[in-house]
């Protein structure tokens, strides 16, 4: 699996960095919704998962979904919002926009990685035996 | 509205024990700790990261902690040996803690609220920093102080 | 005597009270599980150490007794654990179920080690999104667990966002879930849908109307052999004919008790006891 993280705290990237390739994932980063975007653009190998933050400077993670949604080439891309951003309205802001799944800031591993599995994103049985085992 | 009527020491409690809980999902208890603030004052480092917070309400967010309360934070969310941070690490990390107790903060606020980029500074805490704050929250975590305060726009200083 | 000198101590009587207690067995390697999980008892009673706290248990003390059994009884649990049963019982066991009691058009669902409740209303959720043509049956949803903090806790219905993040979809949260300060609380029509009781697995059972499925799901493990076969016989014998058992993704058929049939779907397995 490939995964673009968005996010503008590098700790907070290197986290999801970390979880992700714990369970095998190709992982790149991007600082805000513009550089996802040209990355998006420049790339050839488009990520299968892509995690979004909310507030970010340049563009904003909605922007980001709203922008990803426009192209049909990226139809097939997994968005996941991971934001603090946790207000009703905003939820359904996002959901509407194009956002498959939504994680609310703070997180335990394992939560990613059951939103994961809640996506059909394959995730090793072992790695989620280790969080869901008891 | 003042942020301190809307957000109480309850709720900033329970915003700091989630948090705690998911960076460090094994290990240690946060306890909350009247002491923090002195314990902090005696600390060798110490890092506070600001988040302000306007709209609806107007007023900031401060996360404070021992220098080597932060080190191990960062030391978490890098998934790297302490020895190897460099102090841009340990700073962004302190940083994205204090947004996500703002960002918390900000989701009970009615809207519309924005909340600012953490500032993030270190150095010593000033004497009266416990009273010029509307809320002030201390915890203990393995043995380490950190401090939530939440000011209102009016009483923050200048 | 060091403070660690007596946690060593205490440890074997641990062991022997829990089982005593909740039949649940602590081999040698969870010592680690006994002090985590007591260490928060020990502090919240103001003692120094497990030693207090084992003498305290020595003299009766019926309070701590209880926040023992909580707390080395409180598991791990998450909305839609492992996704795949729930999936099965979307896409299999509830059809089937619904198709053989139409006549009756009644169903009861029996989730029988339902923690925080997160089991039992993941549960109601598939049933308000998937089932409407259940609108005027007589649905019952019955959650037990052993633990009364863990049912006081399922009872309210009152989550925090790390508790939500665990494998709860959005628009799930989004439907059923409104925001109370830093929590989400359940709404009302799914909480009336639950019904909340204590209920001992390993203990005599009180009477239990026949159920069309029984979750089991991660307790077993927990259990010796002889206890896990008497549950599972009590669960034979309260399941009707043609209903479904579902175990956790850790618990092997290898004891089940005769008249079962596994049935593999939606990548899990689930076993259906047989028609006589």
């Amino acid at each position: 699996m490939r995964a673009l993280v968005v996010d503008d705290s590098r700790a907070m990237r290197a986290l999801l960095t970390n979880i992700l390739r714990g369970i095998g994932a190709e992982v790149v980063q991007a600082t805000d919704g513009r550089d996802a975007l040209e990355q998006l653009r420049r790339t050839d190998a488009l990520p299968d998962l892509v995690l979004i933050d909310w507030h970010m400077p340049e563009m904003n993670g909605l922007e980001l979904v709203k922008a990803v949604r426009k192209d049909p080439a990226w139809k097939p891309m997994t968005l996941m919002m991971v934001t603090t951003e946790s207000e009703h309205e905003n939820m359904v802001r996002a959901l509407l926009a194009g956002a498959d799944e939504y994680l609310i800031k703070p997180f335990t591993p394992d939560a990613l990685l059951e939103k994961l599995n809640l996506l059909g994103v394959p995730v090793p049985e072992q790695a989620l035996a280790a969080v869901t085992g008891g | 509205m003042l942020l301190s009527e809307l957000i109480g020491p309850e709720t900033i409690e329970e915003i700091a024990h989630q948090l705690w809980a998911s960076l460090v999902p094994t290990e240690g208890v946060l306890v909350p700790s009247a002491c923090a603030l002195a314990h902090l004052h005696r600390a060798s480092g110490r890092i506070t990261a600001a988040v302000s917070i306007s709209g609806s309400c107007d007023g900031t967010v401060e996360l404070a902690c021992s220098e080597p309360l932060g080190r191990a934070i960062a030391a978490f969310m890098f998934g790297l040996p302490e020895a190897d941070l460099d102090e841009a690490a340990v700073t962004d990390a302190v940083g994205e803690l204090a947004n996500i107790v703002g960002g918390n903060v900000k989701s009970l606020l009615p809207p519309p609220t924005s909340l600012s980029i953490p500032i993030v500074t270190t150095g010593p805490t000033a004497s009266d920093e416990g009273r010029t704050a509307s809320c002030a929250v201390g915890f203990d975590f393995l043995g380490e102080p950190a401090l939530v305060l939440v000011r209102d726009a009016s009483l923050a200083p200048a | 005597m060091t403070l660690t000198e007596r946690e060593e101590d205490a440890f074997p009587f641990f062991q022997d009270y829990i089982f005593a207690k909740s039949a649940i067995v602590l081999t040698d390697e969870k010592r680690y599980l006994v002090e985590t999980r007591l260490a928060p008892v020990v502090q919240q009673a103001n003692l120094r150490c497990l030693g207090d706290l084992m003498r305290a248990l020595m003299r009766g003390d019926r309070q701590l007794e209880t926040a023992v059994v909580d707390a080395m009884t409180t598991n791990e649990t998450s909305w839609f654990r492992d996704n795949s049963p729930f999936e099965a019982l979307r896409a299999h066991v509830l059809p089937e179920r619904i198709t053989a009691n139409s006549a009756r058009r009644a169903l009861s669902i029996w989730s029988a080690a339902c923690s925080t409740g997160q089991e039992p209303y993941s549960i109601a959720m598939i049933l308000e999104a998937h089932f409407p043509e259940l609108s005027g049956w007589n649905v019952e949803i019955l959650a037990t667990d052993l633990s009364q903090s863990a049912l006081e806790k399922a009872r309210q219905g009152r989550f925090s966002s790390l508790e939500i993040n665990r494998g709860l979809p959005a628009a799930h949260l989004l439907q059923y879930f409104s925001r109370d300060g830093a929590h989400f609380q359940i709404n009302d029509a799914l909480k009336r849908r639950v019904r909340f009781q204590q209920l001992n697995l390993a203990q005599a059972w009180p009477v239990i109307p026949p159920q069309d499925v029984i979750l089991l799901r991660n307790v077993l493990i927990y259990f010796d052999a002889p206890t896990r076969q008497r549950i599972l016989a009590g669960v034979r014998a309260n399941l009707r004919p043609g209903g479904f058992l579902l175990l956790g993704a850790a618990e092997t058929t290898r004891e089940l008790v005769e008249g079962f049939v596994p049935i593999s779907v939606a990548r899990t397995t689930v076993y259906q006891l047989k028609e006589i």
